[in-house]
């Protein structure tokens, strides 16, 4: 039966829940309470969640379940805990000074990103519908506290409710669809649903419970990742909501959620599924083509990232749409999926910690037009910034430039070129829009009434060492392009494609 | 004990949903969406309860257990944020949530 040992499976989410329930206690405990005290102690849980992870990570050479089933422990799981530790970080740096500024001295903003992490480790090795379903909403309900922290900003208040009203709205079709698979195939394993359709005869035809099902499930991933057409909330969420917040939302949230997605998809339902394949294409190629276009319109620096993290959500579906029916192992190239996430991760906190710079009063101003004249006042943060957005725009040689090659090499491998085609003119579009900041930065005089950037070393340390690892693994990816790979291969474990 | 069929259970199941769906998309007062979504996890309980006797399994009843308890925390958070909004806004009435517009 229960295994103590299998505990160590879950170390690093272990480790993650009791600091943030040490931090709770010490912050709801002392009156005058010690930010940077709390702050160390979230990052120490971090730092102890990844060592226990690594060790894991070491450990375990052949993909094997735990806790009778509803918890795969494979690399990629592994890998998708730490880029989910790494994105928590990353928030909680460039939180530090950011909430000071913007008056909000709240005790729990550090245990909520540290439960949040905790949802979100889980939900990327979540091999049940329903752990799935639970970690996801853990994650969620943490998250929509999180975007409305900012109590007495009307912005930050209307982004949370929103969300919450999607988000939830979502939810009931995702357990939905996870309820009619059961009611199909007896389990809500996914390695279960996997075997199902191995099945010779079983398939979506003939089995409409199933159908419908893996119908709702889609439609509520799709609001989970931003893919169009379930993608309206997010500019205005990731506007409202106080830039760390945001930071962790565009990172960590996309992250987890993809990779359950990509979890579902790969191990069960693509494969053999010549339907998914079809409607996978056009959720794939609305979603570049909405991200991209409507990043081009917008004034403000944080709804473009917002938008463009649609667009971003786009090429990572493209390139699952070349998974192929006959093995993952045909297709090594789709560990771009987990280096992309990564990549994502590392250069899009950089952004948001310069963001994170601009508040006037203690309100937030983040428009273009704010940039202008940044590279004679700052020239370092300017090229930092620059650097990011180049990632962003894909151009090499960065991180996001070799994440991207590999997601369309995956692609087009697999024999999607139609969609490779849309992706290459969602990017061409992209290259337009990521390089009007600069432009701005570089050739723009100072707006009249400038304020002094509120530069801080928590958020410059994460600027720094985000801008130097887009550097570095753009240049020699080698090694961490083969991890990823080795990560996703190890879902072939599971069955299915 | 009465038998009832699965079909039964899954239509009403399904109209439970569908209520809820249509509440969301079209009421404008906060609370009733709010409601409405609690509608829709409803009619997923009663879908796994209908599954789980059908099947003859105990899982399907844990789940609907799940499930409300994932429902009350998203209500309690709900409540929350609406509370929050009406204090800005002396308001429940989502149009008047129009500050952030794309």
């Amino acid at each position: 039966m229960f295994d103590p040992g299998e505990l160590n499976f879950i170390g690093p989410e272990i480790a993650v829940f009791v600091f943030a329930l040490l931090v709770l206690v010490h912050d709801v405990m002392f009156k005058q309470r010690n930010a940077t005290i709390s702050m160390g102690v979230s990052l120490m849980g971090l730092a102890t969640a990844a060592v226990l992870n690594l060790l894991n990570m070491q450990a375990v050479d052949v993909p094997r379940e735990a806790f009778a089933g509803a918890m795969a422990v494979d690399g990629f799981g592994f890998f998708l805990n730490f880029i989910v530790l790494l994105a928590a970080a990353g928030a909680l740096l460039i939180s530090h000074d950011f909430l000071r500024r913007i008056d909000v001295d709240v005790p729990e903003f550090n245990p909520l990103v540290l439960f949040v992490a905790f949802g979100m480790m889980l939900m990327g090795s979540a091999n049940d519908l329903i752990l799935l379903f639970i970690s996801l909403e853990v994650m969620s309900l943490g998250v929509y506290v999180l975007c409305g922290i900012n109590r007495g900003e009307l912005a930050s208040a209307e982004a949370a409710l929103k969300y919450f009203v999607m988000g939830a709205f979502a939810s009931g079709f995702l357990l939905m669809g996870i309820a009619f698979v059961y009611g199909g195939i007896g389990s809500t394993r996914i390695s279960a649903v996997a075997q199902w359709f191995a099945i010779e005869g079983n398939g979506i035809a003939g089995n409409p419970l199933i159908g419908v099902g893996v119908a709702l499930l889609l439609v509520g991933f799709g609001f989970k990742v931003a893919a169009a057409p379930f993608h309206m909330w997010t500019p205005d969420v990731y506007q409202g909501a106080p830039t760390p917040v945001t930071a962790f939302m565009a990172t960590g949230v996309k992250a987890a959620a993809f990779a359950a997605l990509s979890r579902v998809l790969l191990v069960a339902l693509l494969g053999q599924n010549l339907e998914f394949h079809t409607a996978l294409w056009l959720i794939a190629a609305g979603t570049i083509l909405m991200g991209n276009i409507g990043a081009l319109v917008q004034d403000d620096l944080k709804r473009m990232l917002a938008y463009s993290s649609i667009g971003h959500a786009g090429y990572l579906l493209m390139a699952l749409v070349g998974a192929p029916a006959a093995g993952l192992a045909d297709n090594p190239r789709l560990g771009g999926i987990l280096f992309y996430l990564l990549a994502y991760t590392v250069m899009t906190v950089g952004a948001f910690a310069v963001l994170s710079f601009f508040t006037r009063d203690g309100v937030e101003d983040t428009r273009i037009s704010r940039l202008g004249g940044l590279a004679d006042r700052h020239p370092a943060v300017a090229l930092a910034l620059s650097i990011c957005l180049l990632s962003l725009a894909g151009v090499p040689p960065t991180m996001g430039f070799v994440g991207k090659f590999y997601l369309f090499a995956a692609a087009i491998e697999g024999g999607a070129i139609g969609i490779a085609v849309v992706g290459a003119i969602g990017g061409a579009i992209g290259i337009y829009y990521y390089l009007r900041p600069i432009v701005v930065m570089y050739m723009h005089p100072e707006p009249a009434d400038r304020v002094e950037l509120a530069m801080n070393p928590a958020a410059l340390g994460v600027l720094g060492v985000a801008t130097v690892a887009v550097l570095v693994f753009g240049l020699v990816p080698g090694s961490l392009i083969e991890v990823a790979q080795d990560s996703l291969l190890s879902l072939a474990a599971w069955g299915g494609v | 004990m009465d038998q009832v069929g699965l079909y039964p259970v899954l239509f009403t199941s399904a109209l439970l949903f569908g209520l809820g769906v249509t509440g969301v998309l079209t009421r404008r007062n906060v609370l009733i969406v709010l409601m409405s979504i609690e509608l829709m996890l409803n009619g997923v309980n009663l879908a796994f309860v209908g599954f789980a006797r059908h099947l003859g399994q105990v899982d399907g009843h844990a789940f609907a257990i799940f499930v409300m308890a994932v429902a009350a925390a998203e209500a309690a958070v709900g409540l929350a944020l609406v509370l929050l909004l009406f204090r800005h806004k002396t308001s429940v009435d989502l149009e008047t949530f129009d500050l952030l517009r794309g």
